[in-house]
């Protein structure tokens, strides 16, 4: 275990933030530990401890397996090119509000693709982890993430989950960015979902929810993602939830999108969600792909489609789309 | 609230696990009653806050 040398650090250092570039990285709280995964690094292995990050581990499926604590630690600085699926066991069985950070080269790498495209690169049944800094890329049939709510297990249930500043490429084959079983008080916050295309009937999806969890998702925060170049953007029945400040691209470089916004389905109506400040290029009606539920406030998003009765003359939206 | 949803939200703040939980909204979606989502979570959070 490392020293605990200074607190209220950032890791990676920032340019101009002094005090950020702690080498060793550093806890976010004393009694968590940190684990370092660095798949390039010559001294990778899995049967190191992984709290140094000259001897890292070889895989983040290890560190998971190692979690000590509540807050724990993973900074993961390089992933096995041929790709990893993660499974976190469920939420009785490990630990809660575990980040998982991406510290590469670039602000979204490492790359993480799945080892078996058609199981998800991280199989989340816990609560409260935080995901961030990755570029996921997805392929085939598979998804990126899969958030649990009680689908598999009654224990496995992704909870206050925290996904941000990540990208989600479809790399022009995949399906699924992130499933959602229906947790709720989950957080997606300023991800970008591109280039989702999948030969499969409906289409590719980038943010979904799945079958079979306990509920629909329930305050969840859409907040800040953007939605290009795919079949489909957001098909996210909800209840009670915020999505705002997204940005949508219905018609892409290559693909277009059926399904822009759905915050209702006909088959799983959502309700009650607050739906504002996002742009909505395009046709803004049901036809067009945007669909709210009986009770949703959209309001004050732009859109460009001022010939609707639903969108004011300033392009601002007074009502939810029909 | 119907007395059949009183019933549902009595045994949901009765269970202590979460399997006990799964049980009981699945029990209430086979009996057509739909669960108010904050209710819940409220459940759930009290079962996994208390871990």
């Amino acid at each position: 275990m490392l020293n605990l040398s200074k607190i209220n650090s950032l890791f990676p250092g920032q340019w101009g933030v002094p005090g950020s570039d702690a080498p060793l990285g550093i806890r976010s709280i004393p009694q968590s530990v940190t684990f370092y995964v660095d798949f390039d690094h010559p001294a990778a292995n899995d049967a190191n401890s992984g709290t140094d990050p000259d001897a890292p581990l070889a895989t983040i499926q290890q560190a998971v397996d190692n979690l000590q604590h509540d807050f724990d630690q993973i900074i993961v600085r390089s992933i096995d090119p041929s790709g990893e699926n993660v499974v976190t066991p469920i939420s009785t069985a490990t630990f809660s509000y575990v980040s998982i950070i991406g510290v590469g080269d670039t602000p979204y790498s490492p790359l993480w693709l799945p080892r078996v495209t058609t199981l998800p690169c991280l199989d989340l049944s816990a609560i409260g982890w935080n995901i961030s800094g990755f570029k996921f890329g997805v392929t085939l049939n598979g998804s990126a993430i899969d958030l649990h709510f009680g689908d598999v297990d009654a224990n496995g249930i992704a909870i206050r989950t925290i996904i941000h500043d990540n990208v989600f490429d479809g790399l022009t084959t995949g399906r699924y960015g992130i499933v959602s079983r229906g947790g709720y008080d989950n957080w997606i916050v300023n991800n970008v979902f591109q280039n989702f295309h999948n030969a499969v009937a409906g289409g590719a999806i980038p943010l979904w929810v799945g079958a079979g969890g306990l509920a629909l998702p329930f305050h969840n925060h859409i907040i800040g993602n953007k939605f290009m170049d795919s079949d489909n953007g957001a098909v996210f029945p909800c209840n009670g939830s915020e999505i705002k400040d997204n940005v949508f691209q219905p018609v892409g470089f290559v693909y277009a999108m059926t399904l822009v916004l759905q915050s209702s389905l006909v088959a799983t109506p959502g309700d009650d969600n607050i739906v504002w400040g996002n742009v909505f290029p395009g046709d803004y009606s049901i036809v067009g792909g945007y669909r709210g539920g009986a009770a949703d406030i959209y309001i004050g998003n732009l859109a460009t489609d001022v010939a609707e009765a639903e969108v004011g003359d300033n392009g601002l939206t007074i009502l939810p789309p029909a | 609230m119907t007395d059949k949803e009183k019933q549902y939200v009595e045994e949901l703040k009765n269970a202590t696990t979460l399997p006990e939980l799964k049980a009981v909204v699945d029990k209430a979606k086979k009996d057509g009653v739909k669960l108010h989502p904050a209710i819940l979570a409220q459940a759930m959070d009290r079962i996994v806050d208390k871990r």
